[in-house]
């Protein structure tokens, strides 16, 4: 694909996504989702404060331990403690609200005249569809949290500076087009009702030929949260020499981030792979 | 159906835990007296990277944030029964550290009576660990002496012996002691001396030799062993009993732990033979195996300075002579010896009618070496040699060179890091020489404005002390007294300068009373 083209391709998934907010609903799932996040975050940022502290204070200790009790220790282990509750979250809850907005996306095409699957488009069917959209979702945080701790350990053990930054760059580059490869599940799992192995096969297949284009969304959303996960990598250095405090804002920033990063990657995805509303993409 | 029976399975499972969990209130108020804590110590770090940078202001803050800590007290607050004694603990430890933090802060700011009712009631604390207890009473000590209340000092350094030598977990070895606690017996020893107070010095002397005896045998070959037969050497010294403290250094010599200071211990030994023990043959020994074996350290250095002045006295100038020489061209003798060795040689010089040559040696080491204590004395062999030779221009000529010497000594941001006072005591005696009490008092009076604080409260007190004694101006000594306490309020310097006010008043009502 020529490079003017693939960019005005990528440009008119920007201009789907932007479209499709004419209905705002579609970002319900996305608000849901971000809205239990971020319940979940205040949760773990506040798990002293009572009533919540009877629950929250054995919960705490068992997921970061006995030092995350303490402040500003507590702090420091919160990305990680977050992170700890967030995958299973995201596997469990996040993909089927994923699926939920595909399906929503899917029927605003239909109400605007695109031909699309007719599949499995029915909200039942989507209910019937949640177990194979946590499957989905387990194989895609599972290939990205392997791929991203191989190649974190390979950063780390590396002495050179500059090798270790190629090595995270790497890491980068190698989950962004596994993600490539995976992104197309839900979309298959919701508009053809495919059982999850199906799905990811498809995915695998439409991703691989659409593939500069879903790296360029993908690595969109990756730059977009590039500063908050560069200042999160170092949340000793942000209590240090900032606040303590701050690592809890920069958390909840992420989140508000990510609720707009998610539409976009689902509505470009979904735009790429029904082909959009005119000449398709 | 079965969606409700997941509901209620739910609520229960909820309620279960729920019921089954404690309130967590220890875990919050740990919580939120760390996250004072945290406040509280931005600001002290902030002074502790750099005190001179700090402002008021920073002083202030850290005050006031630690204050917010020490007053909240979950301890009391809460009930505190069925609260986990982990996080008890904590909480207690939390409250000395901030109670020990805001009084060093209060010392700081030089609210000395701030600070030393926080450390008394830091004591107070019930479970106050044996570390933090001496630290606690070592600076409880050091804050009522800069405010002036000398006998608190003693009881404090009395109490940290008791405190230790009384501790089990001390003797259990669960404690490691630093050096400067091991020497509060020697510290109190020479305190009962200094005041004459003969009983106690003599009991007290068999209590700290006991002590350290005591220690030396618990841990033979540790280096807090060592530690205390050095502490017991020297209460020797203190008692000059000679031969105790030979024994004691001989087997430092031999200490595992002491072998990086043989050169030190050899030079002390030399010394005790040669200066305490009168037997300088000996004492040449030692000095000359220490030279052999350790020909570079300044321990070496110190002997062959004492193998010279040895020679000269007993007449043998030309070796003693010799050996000045050698340490004058040594590269690696230090410059404190070094102008030592100079000023000997020139005081050979001056005895010898070699003055010309001598104050030559003497300008020397004022130019080469202004910090060391032999330039500080070089000024003074040269006043009183034109004093006595009667020359007097040249002598008033040397006391101004000498007053400016001296006082780019005392000045404030002086690199000359000696001590000071000594500095206006040699200032001091060179305008008493050439009969000049008032124009030496004036000037300590009038320059000590652009001086360090010790040093500005010395210059006026000698100042006071010069016009009620040598120039009988009673009025001028109280003018300076009464400006001393309004500089430095809350001090010791205003306790002495009160003290001597009182005994001025006392004479004044005498006198007056017998005319």
């Amino acid at each position: 694909m020529h490079v003017i083209d693939l960019l005005l391709r990528y440009m008119k998934c920007w201009e789907e996504s932007l479209a499709m907010l004419r209905s705002p609903s579609v970002l319900a799932p996305f608000v849901v989702f971000a809205a239990l996040e971020l319940l979940v975050l205040m949760s773990l940022a506040f798990f002293f404060v009572p009533p919540i502290s009877t629950v929250m204070v054995p919960i705490t200790a068992a997921v970061g331990g006995e030092k995350a009790l303490h402040f500003p220790m507590h702090f420091i282990l919160l990305p990680r403690t977050y992170n700890l509750v967030y995958l299973p979250l995201t596997i469990i809850v996040g993909f089927c609200l994923f699926g939920w907005a595909v399906s929503m996306m899917l029927d605003y095409y239909e109400h605007i005249g695109v031909a699309v699957p007719e599949g499995g488009r029915r909200k039942s069917t989507v209910l019937r569809s949640m177990f194979s959209l946590v499957v989905v979702g387990f194989v895609y945080v599972a290939v990205i949290s392997v791929l991203q701790l191989l190649f974190g350990s390979a950063a780390s053990r590396v002495g050179n500076i500059w090798a270790s930054r190629l090595a995270s760059l790497v890491g980068v580059a190698a989950v962004v087009c596994a993600q490539a490869f995976l992104v197309y599940a839900p979309f298959h799992v919701v508009a053809h009702a495919e059982n999850p192995i199906a799905a990811i096969a498809k995915s695998v297949r439409f991703g691989r030929r659409r593939f500069g284009l879903t790296v360029l969304v993908l690595a969109t959303v990756v730059l977009i949260h590039w500063p908050i996960d560069a200042l999160l990598r170092y949340p000793d250095k942000v209590v240090l020499k900032f606040h303590p405090e701050l690592v809890f804002f920069l958390l909840a920033a992420g989140i508000v981030v990510e609720l707009f990063t998610s539409y976009f990657l689902f509505a470009s995805t979904t735009s790429l792979a029904t082909g959009g509303r005119k000449e398709g993409l | 159906m079965r969606t409700r029976f997941a509901l209620v399975a739910i609520a229960l499972t909820v309620s279960a835990l729920v019921a089954g969990c404690r309130t967590q209130e220890d875990v919050y108020a740990r919580y939120t007296l760390e996250r004072r804590l945290w406040k509280a110590q931005v600001h002290e770090r902030k002074i502790n990277i750099g005190f001179l940078k700090a402002s008021q202001r920073d002083l202030g803050l850290a005050i006031d944030a630690f204050n917010e800590v020490v007053a909240y007290d979950p301890l009391v607050v809460y009930d505190t029964r069925d609260w986990d004694v982990r996080v008890v603990r904590d909480i207690k430890r939390i409250r000395v550290a901030s109670k020990i933090a805001l009084a060093n802060l209060y010392f700081l700011s030089e609210r000395f009576h701030s600070a030393s009712d926080f450390y008394a009631r830091t004591l107070e604390e019930p479970d106050l660990d044996l570390q933090h207890r001496l630290d606690v009473r070592l600076n409880l000590a050091r804050t009522m002496y800069l405010a002036g209340e000398p006998d608190p000092v003693e009881q404090q350094c009395a109490q940290i012996f008791r405190d230790i030598a009384e501790s089990e977990d001390f003797w259990a070895g669960n404690h490691r002691l630093k050096d400067v606690f091991l020497n509060i017996p020697l510290v109190l020893v020479r305190l009962y001396r200094e005041r004459g107070d003969t009983a106690d010095y003599e009991s007290f002397s068999g209590v700290a030799d006991a002590f350290y005896g005591r220690v030396a045998a618990t841990w033979p070959d540790s280096a807090i062993a060592a530690s205390a037969v050095f502490s017991r050497a020297n209460l020797h010294l203190i008692r000059e009993e000679w031969q105790s403290a030979l024994d004691d250094v001989e087997r430092l010599l031999v200490h595992p732990a002491y072998q990086p200071e043989s050169g030190n211990l050899m030079l002390l030994k030399g010394e005790i033979l040669a200066f305490g023990m009168n037997d300088p043959q000996r004492g040449a020994k030692v000095f000359q195996t220490l030279i052999e074996r350790f020909p570079d350290a300044p321990a070496a250095h110190a002997a062959k300075y004492n193998l010279a002045t040895s020679a000269i006295e007993r007449g043998d100038v030309q070796a003693g002579v010799q050996l000045l020489r050698e340490i004058e061209s040594s590269k690696t003798a230090p410059q404190e010896i070094v102008s030592r060795a100079m000023l000997a040689r020139a005081l050979q010089l001056e005895r010898a009618n070699q003055w010309d040559e001598a104050i030559r040696l003497l300008r020397g080491i004022i130019s080469l070496l202004p910090n060391s204590t032999a330039a500080i004395q070089a000024p003074l062999v040269i006043t009183r040699h034109y004093v006595a030779a009667g020359n007097r221009e040249m002598a008033e000529r040397n006391l101004e060179r000498a007053k400016e010497f001296y006082l780019s000594l005392v000045v404030r941001h002086s690199k000359f890091q000696g001590n000071r006072l000594m500095v206006e005591d040699f200032l001091i005696e060179n305008y008493l020489m050439m009969g000049r009490p008032r124009e030496i008092a004036s000037i300590l009076e009038k320059e000590s404005g652009d001086w360090d604080e010790s040093s500005t409260v010395g210059g006026m007190f000698k100042s006071a002390l010069i016009y009620s004694t040598l120039l009988d101006d009673k009025e001028s000594a109280e003018r300076i007294l009464k400006k001393s306490i309004e500089l430095f309020p809350e001090t010791r310097y205003a306790k002495i300068a009160q003290q001597q006010l009182d005994i001025l008043h006392k004479e004044s009502t005498n006198n007056n009373g017998g005319g």
